[in-house]
């Protein structure tokens, strides 16, 4: 009853907006509340099917309806974000630096609603409608003023480009049903317009390489918030769209794997590299984007799957990099920690738990060569054996009022984090020997840190620029249209328009005056230029007679 | 039904009654300019309740003109006055009438001067004589509206638009008279073709000769004279950016309407080979200007001259796809026109409501809105139907419009789209300009919010537009 688990969710959300500035935590809980009902009622339905539409337009050329009609096969797609959507409103609610939570709870709760009905789409209508609600929740979980204008430019970007493929192919079959345009995807005419336009709308929210400037916009916002957008909201709407509009780009594989592949060299080298855990996040996000779209979505169910454990896998690593966050008074760069070990024991043997359970789930995932699932596995022990060793083993260089203060992170964050390790080793079994082998070159990369070296590029401002790609864009895209714009508008509105037509036009009136008031004078040149004229018209019309 | 009254001329009547009052309207010492603005606000509400009625007694399933009219005017020549209205008119006038209201609503304070009663004179001639343009349905209706409007439209906005060069108010008569003009030859040189002044003459034009381009040639200038197509864009730019009462821009952004509705109207169904050179010709001018205002708007810092240039932009688009002739065009025009229309007023009152306050309160207008809630909140709701988020009904229409464009070329909706794609942008990073940028919500200031009818009326406009979006046959079902 999918139709249920969508009028749960943006009614409860609705009802609870006008109180989106409240800062109590207990308020932030009756989203939860709302999700746990709409939870319970996905769960008893699991796998039934049922026929739910809701009639929108009825015009005698166009009929549109909603269809939240249930299937055995859209349950596995929606279970991930409802399992996400649940942790991460614990996340909003536990969270002290979170100062709207109810808020946050109710953009998920209408996240989950869109996602539903992203996931039911059968017509052009319903599928943007959907992906819009998505980018405008993602946009509202941005507080940053800078980086909500650089995420909404990126979004207005990928939506528009969305809605121009969907105009195109209904331009030319004049229909907007999603099944029929699937079916005639070969039979488009502007295919590869099309296809462009549907895989830039993915790619650009998707983070992979050259498209990641959009995610590292996101800097600077709260780690709740940024898990929500990385976890629940962009990526879900990426990968259902992926799966439904396989047809439209079948042909760029190839070129979507290469991306991929670049994209997972880019995230580890970033993630290596980079200072700010943040941005260590982001970069461990892009390589985890990479490894979900390598895949070929052949199968639906399968690959959502596929995303979920992937998921699931940046999810715990991050955690584990949050909790160090949060154990050091928020500091951000590893660069001013070390010498951890000492303080927070308990908490780095639950990070130990989570990066086995983080290589075991790896470790199962159906790459098509082994190859590259060992690559990976290296990569995931190198990198976060680099990043552990240098909060917990390197030299102190911590701060003394973070020394001070460095404890354990809270209960209700290690339990989470617990949970979580428990959730994805019950999901790699049987536990896999190359999953301990991995985990166990991870423990001597965490005792031998042989990329130690990089530590001294934390101070190489050049190392650290995360703006390049923006900068880029900005001089290779933005800065063009701005001097087009100021080019046109003053060779034609100001030089052309203003200057020339307009003032030559002034210029003529003020002769024609001066001609009319010299020929209306009292004199006798006068008289003889009208006579002259006079004579000269006088012919031309009569002329044929004379 | 048998309708006692004639209810299309009576929407036309009622602002005119509405100016008798006005002038025979006492000042109030104490409270100076206030009884006309409240006659002005009473007329405009008047004509909505009208209309509402009017809409109750029309037949939705029938997409002909309705509830018509007729006047003899000459009976040698047989000249007749025709009015009728049907769905995709009626749109458009409540949307006017609410746009209006939205601007009266803003302009409070500039009403309340004495000696006002001119401005509340030429207001409501211009609501009647606008109303009279979209119910028109013959040629000379046509002509006697479009000629009509010029008068209170300079008046306005030269007695009360505060634009400080005189050339743009010139201009801006000029190019309207001229307009008219050519709209007066046209009409003339087609009368004495055809012998006949309707609508219906137009879709039988065959003359086969010289004289049927300089009708058609006619017609389509004196429509293009009142949108902002190069190169009479400059003149509606200047005045744009010129004019000081949100009243006056509203006003001054619902010209191009008669432009856009005179192309709807005169257009025939299947367009004659004289008739396509005008029209590819136009197509290709409107795609030019489309992407060249949209450029400017994007390097324009101006939040008034950003919206001129959405505004230009969206009007050049509903220009080009009315040239589509597909059967649902005027429905998707028509619906997505009418929030169109009421998200552009809403954001002009906005606008300079905004820049008031901050001049008031000596403070700058970057992130002016983290002062106000309520302002914030409309304010970004607007914008976001603007560009088109699932808030109003240019959600679904502009995309059927769109799709439509494209079925004509995909060079041409590319453009569109790219040109879209600016103004959009220079929307929102003005809205973000003025909630986000410069201030911390900790500094926030005491600053009077949306209060009373003002407050009212901006949260009927957000519901009006909900429901279009919702259920666009709403106002159908009535």
């Amino acid at each position: 009853m999918l139709s249920v688990v969508f009028f749960a969710n943006l009614v409860g959300g609705l009802l609870l907006l006008p109180r989106w500035f409240e800062n109590k935590k207990a308020m932030a809980l009756l989203p939860l509340g709302i999700l746990a009902f709409a939870t319970a009622v996905f769960y008893q339905n699991y796998g039934n099917a049922d026929y739910f539409k809701i009639s929108w337009i009825s015009l005698p050329k166009l009929k549109l309806a909603l269809n939240l009609s249930s299937s055995s096969a859209l349950y596995p797609l929606l279970l991930p974000p409802v399992c996400f959507s649940a942790v991460f409103m614990l996340n909003n609610i536990f969270y002290k630096a979170e100062k709207q939570p109810l808020l946050q709870n109710v953009l998920l709760l209408f996240n989950l609603s869109a996602l539903v009905l992203l996931a039911c789409a059968t017509n052009f209508m319903q599928l943007l409608l959907a992906v819009e609600i998505i980018s405008l929740c993602s946009v509202c979980m941005v507080a940053d003023a800078e980086s909500k204008m650089s995420f909404i430019g990126l979004c207005t970007l990928a939506d528009m480009a969305l809605m121009t493929a969907l105009a195109v192919i209904f331009a030319q079959f004049g229909s907007m049903n999603l099944e029929k345009a699937l079916y005639y995807a070969e039979h488009l005419r502007y295919r590869g317009l099309v296809s462009s336009l549907i895989l830039f709308s993915i790619l650009a929210k998707s983070g992979l390489f050259l498209f990641h400037p959009g995610l590292f916009s996101l800097e600077d916002i709260r780690l709740n918030r940024l898990f929500s957008l990385l976890c629940v909201a962009a990526p879900w709407c990426v990968v259902f769209l992926f799966i439904k509009f396989f047809p439209f780009y079948a042909g760029f594989f190839n070129e979507i794997s290469i991306l991929c592949l670049i994209s997972f060299v880019w995230g580890m080298a970033g993630f290596l590299i980079n200072d700010s855990l943040k941005v260590k996040i982001l970069y461990l996000f892009m390589a985890a984007a990479s490894l979900i779209f390598y895949q070929q979505p052949l199968n639906a169910g399968g690959f959502i799957i596929h995303a979920f454990r992937i998921l699931g896998v940046f999810y715990i690593l991050s955690l584990v990099l949050w909790g160090i966050n949060i154990a050091a008074s928020n500091e951000i760069y590893l660069s001013k920690m070390g010498g951890f070990i000492k303080y927070i024991r308990f908490y780095f043997i639950i990070s130990l738990l989570a990066v086995f359970a983080a290589l075991q789930q790896l470790a199962v995932l159906p790459f098509p060569k082994d190859s590259f699932l060992y690559a990976v596995l290296a990569c995931f022990a190198l990198g976060m054996g680099h990043v552990l060793h240098q909060a917990y083993l390197s030299p102190v260089r911590a701060d003394e009022r973070v020394i001070a203060l460095l404890k354990n992170p809270p209960f209700w964050f290690c339990v989470s984090l617990l949970a979580l390790c428990g959730a994805l080793l019950y999901f790699s079994q049987p536990l896999r020997p190359l999953g301990g082998v991995a985990f166990g070159a991870f423990l001597l990369l965490f005792a031998l840190a042989p990329l130690r070296f990089l530590y001294s590029w934390a101070d190489v401002d050049l190392m650290q620029n995360n703006r390049f790609f923006i900068k880029t864009y900005e001089m290779v895209a933005v800065m063009p249209l701005r001097v087009l714009g100021r080019v046109l508008w003053l060779t034609v509105d100001f030089i052309f328009i203003e200057r020339t037509l307009f003032s030559s036009l002034r210029r003529l009136y003020g002769v024609l005056q001066a001609l009319c008031g010299f020929l209306s004078k009292n004199s006798r040149i006068a008289y003889a230029v009208i006579l002259f004229l006079g004579v000269v018209l006088y012919l031309y019309l009569a002329g044929g007679r004379l | 039904m048998n309708i006692p009254v004639a209810l299309p001329s009576l929407l036309i009547i009622l602002p005119f009654l509405g100016v008798l009052f006005s002038l025979f309207s006492q000042e109030d010492e104490n409270h100076p300019g206030r009884n006309i603005y409240n006659v002005v606000v009473f007329t405009v509400i008047a004509n909505i309740v009208l209309l509402f009625r009017i809409f109750m007694v029309m037949d939705v399933t029938k997409s002909s003109l309705q509830l018509m009219e007729k006047f003899n005017w000459l009976e040698q020549p047989d000249i007749n006055l025709i009015l009728g209205i049907d769905i995709f008119s009626g749109l458009l006038i409540l949307a006017v009438h609410v746009a209006l209201l939205a601007g009266l609503a803003a302009s409070r304070e500039i009403w309340y001067r004495p000696k006002n009663k001119s401005l509340g004179v030429f207001i409501l001639v211009f609501l009647g004589l606008l109303t009279g343009f979209l119910l028109a349905a013959d040629i000379f209706s046509f002509y006697l509206f479009f000629e009509a409007l010029l008068l209170p439209a300079l008046m306005l906005t030269g007695m009360f638009g505060g634009i400080k060069k005189n050339g743009v108010v010139y201009r801006f008569f000029i190019y309207n008279f001229l307009g008219a003009l050519c709209l007066l030859a046209g009409t003339m040189m087609l009368f004495a073709e055809q012998g006949d002044a309707s609508l219906a003459s137009l879709h039988k034009i065959d003359i086969k000769t010289l004289k049927e381009y300089f009708i058609w040639g006619a017609f389509f200038i004196a429509f293009l004279s009142r949108i902002p197509v190069w190169p009479f864009h400059s003149y509606l730019a200047a005045v744009a950016s010129g004019v000081k009462n949100p009243l006056l821009f509203i006003i001054n952004n619902l010209l191009p309407l008669t432009g856009i509705y005179g192309f709807i109207r005169f257009l025939p169904k299947s367009f004659s080979d004289t008739m396509l050179y005008w029209v590819v010709g136009l197509e290709i001018i409107g795609v030019i200007t489309m992407a060249f205002i949209a450029l400017i708007g994007f390097i324009n810092k101006e939040s008034r001259y950003k919206l001129f240039a959405y505004v230009s932009v969206c009007y050049i688009m509903y220009l080009l796809s009315a040239f589509s002739k597909s059967p649902m065009a005027l429905y998707n025009i028509g619906f997505s026109f009418f929030a169109f229309i009421l998200v552009t007023s809403a954001l002009a009152a906005l606008l300079w409501k905004i820049s008031q306050k901050a001049e008031e309160s000596d403070v700058e207008t970057l992130g002016y809105l983290n002062r106000v809630p309520r302002l914030r909140f409309i304010y970004g709701f607007m914008t976001f139907a603007a560009v088109g988020l699932p808030f109003s009904a240019l959600f679904l229409n502009n995309f059927l419009i769109i799709g439509r464009l494209f079925k004509n070329g995909a060079y041409t909706g590319l453009i569109v789209v790219f040109s879209l794609l600016l103004v959009y942008v220079s929307l929102l990073g003005d809205y973000f300009r003025l909630s986000h940028a410069g201030e911390t919500p900790q500094e926030r200031h005491d600053e009077e919010d949306l209060q009373g009818g003002y407050r009212v009326l901006m949260w009927l406009l957000v519901i009006l537009l909900l429901m279009s979006f919702i259920r666009p046959l709403w106002l159908l079902e009535l």
